[in-house]
């Protein structure tokens, strides 16, 4: 589902590359921990796959599609099929909670009927369906990152993304949501999700990739998040 | 494509950026106002202008020996000229009457006449006052003319005056409107550089350019609109308080203002302003788009 061949990300201006010779390959309907300290290069990851950004050298492919080779104007039928949650949520500032979901469905041209239902229903599922009509920055960081989460899974991609989605809840929070992703994995959706959060990571048992200053130190099928054990 | 929820989008967005909106809509009307109103003042001038020029006159006179024949074919020759608006022939007898209705408050003057001096003449107005020279100079060495007067001292003068005034006016024009273009489109690109995060947003998670464009041209055209609307009113109340008053109280001038021209003036600023409105967010928006 997802191919990274000998990628290397260097961004304008710096002379370290973000992503080192990166080769990996994540199958239909995995479920992938992404984990390593800041500056690793967690997010560039996730924006090479979004292709938010181009790589330096090497080749991503998205469903056999290479994506570095992919016109302008095909990206956005690309992202429908990806839904992301973002480090920096990325909400809509003039749009209600709402309004945000409900925009993943608009693009795709959905009647609003069934938007409506299909909207509701995520909010519910994030706990936030009494918040529909507040905008972002009448939202906690939580209740913001939790709306991100459904405005990602409302269409449901056959591919999620989630940058540090944890980073501004609670541990029962957390420890819910990821509840969620493993329930949509089970829909067949292939998770990839980068994080620090150590505990969850331990306890899911998931395939885990660390990444260290750009380059893969470690791929374990049933990892944790550290060397410890 | 539903196109009523683009519309939908658009007006949502226009009152939740309610002050950015204002702002916008208040500097087109603004620029457009000016643009409009020294279109409305030049025109206007212009108008005045050419009724001055209407009321110039070329004065032939005829020698008194002259043959009612050669005087015959002489006005069969001036009506066949297609610069010619009319022509008028005033004869030896009407010459001497108008003489005496002018100056009937001066009876020396009349007393003094003996016999008839006056000539006969044709009056020829033009359809084009400024080729008043070219015609008159026709009847040089025609054996039935004495003399042809047609304000030659000033006339060349007057004309290079009046065409200054009109191609500065045309000229200053131009450059408000470019003026106003640059300022309209300064505004629009500010604006959509305040949201262009918001565009990259929308890319991100999979709208299709269009789908992402049609609010914001949907909103410029809006702004555009409404802009030119606050201009035009603007313009019609200067034109009813000042230039009203300007009229009744300089008697003399043949101001006219006319009502189409006030309608073409505003469907001008209103196509003006929905084009710059609608291209100026596509311009301002392309750069964003590229994520
Ligand atoms: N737009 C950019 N321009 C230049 N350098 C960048 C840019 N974005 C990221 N970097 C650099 O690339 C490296 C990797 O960044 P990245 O955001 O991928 O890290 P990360 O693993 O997501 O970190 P964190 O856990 O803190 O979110 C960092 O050294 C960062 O400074
Ligand atoms: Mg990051």
């Amino acid at each position: 589902m997802i191919e990274f061949e000998n990628v290397t990300k260097i961004y304008p201006g710096s002379k370290k590359p973000a992503l080192e010779n990166v080769n990996l390959s994540i199958e239909e309907s995995e479920f992938v921990f992404l984990v390593g300290p800041s500056g690793s290069g967690k997010t560039t990851f996730i924006k090479l796959l979004l292709r938010e950004i181009l790589p330096t050298k090497g080749t991503v492919r998205v469903a056999g599609i290479d994506v570095t080779k992919l016109r302008s104007w095909k990206v956005p039928y690309l992202r429908r099929h990806i839904g992301c949650v973002f480090q920096d949520f990325k909400l809509l500032p003039n749009k209600t909670a709402y309004e945000n979901v409900a925009f993943a469905l608009e693009v795709l041209g959905r009647p609003k009927r069934l938007i409506e239902e299909q909207v509701m229903e995520v909010l519910r599922l994030v706990g936030l369906e009494h918040k529909a009509s507040n905008f972002p920055n009448e939202l906690s960081g939580g209740e913001q990152q939790r709306i991100s989460i459904a405005r990602a899974i409302v269409n449901h991609p056959p591919i999620l993304l989630a940058d540090e989605p944890t980073g501004n809840l609670d541990p029962a929070t957390s420890a819910e949501l990821m509840g969620l992703f493993d329930r949509i994995n089970r829909t067949g959706t292939t998770v990839v999700i980068a994080t620090h959060n150590k505990e969850l990571v331990d306890i899911m048992r998931k395939r885990v990739i660390a990444l260290e200053d750009g380059k893969i130190v470690r791929d374990q099928v049933r990892g944790v998040y550290g060397y410890e054990i | 494509m539903r196109f009523s929820w683009f519309f939908g989008e658009a007006f949502k967005s226009m009152v939740r950026n309610g002050l950015m909106t204002i702002a916008s809509i208040l500097t087109i009307g603004l620029s457009l106002f000016i643009v409009g109103l020294f279109i409305f003042a030049s025109v206007t001038i212009n108008q005045t202008i050419g009724s001055f020029e209407k009321q110039l006159e070329i004065e032939v006179f005829l020698k008194d020996e002259a043959s009612p024949q050669a005087v015959q074919e002489l006005q069969d020759r001036i009506n066949s000229w297609p610069e010619v608006e009319t022509v008028a022939y005033i004869s030896k007898e009407e010459a001497l009457q108008r003489f005496k209705q002018r100056y009937k408050d001066h009876p020396e003057l009349i007393e003094n006449i003996q016999g008839n001096p006056l000539p006969a003449s044709f009056v020829i107005r033009l359809k084009d006052p400024q080729k008043v020279e070219s015609v008159a100079r026709r009847f040089n060495g025609n054996p039935a003319v004495e003399d042809v007067e047609y304000g030659q001292k000033y006339v060349k003068r007057l004309f290079e005056a009046l065409n200054v005034v009109r191609y500065s006016g045309f000229a200053f024009i131009l450059l408000l409107a470019f003026v106003s273009v640059i300022l309209i489109s300064i505004t629009i690109r500010l604006a959509i550089f305040a949201r262009r995060q918001e565009i990259s947003i929308m890319r991100l998670v999979g709208a299709s350019n269009w789908f992402i464009r049609l609010p914001f041209i949907i909103e410029g055209c809006f702004q555009g609109l409404l802009g030119a609307i606050i201009a035009s009113s603007a313009v019609y109340i200067v034109r009813v308080t000042v230039l009203e008053k300007l009229r009744s109280q300089i008697l003399w001038l043949p101001l006219n203002f006319d009502s189409t021209l006030f309608w073409q003036i505003t469907a001008g600023l209103c196509i003006g302003g929905l084009a710059l409105g609608a291209l100026g967010s596509a311009v301002a928006m392309r750069r964003y788009l590229r994520v």
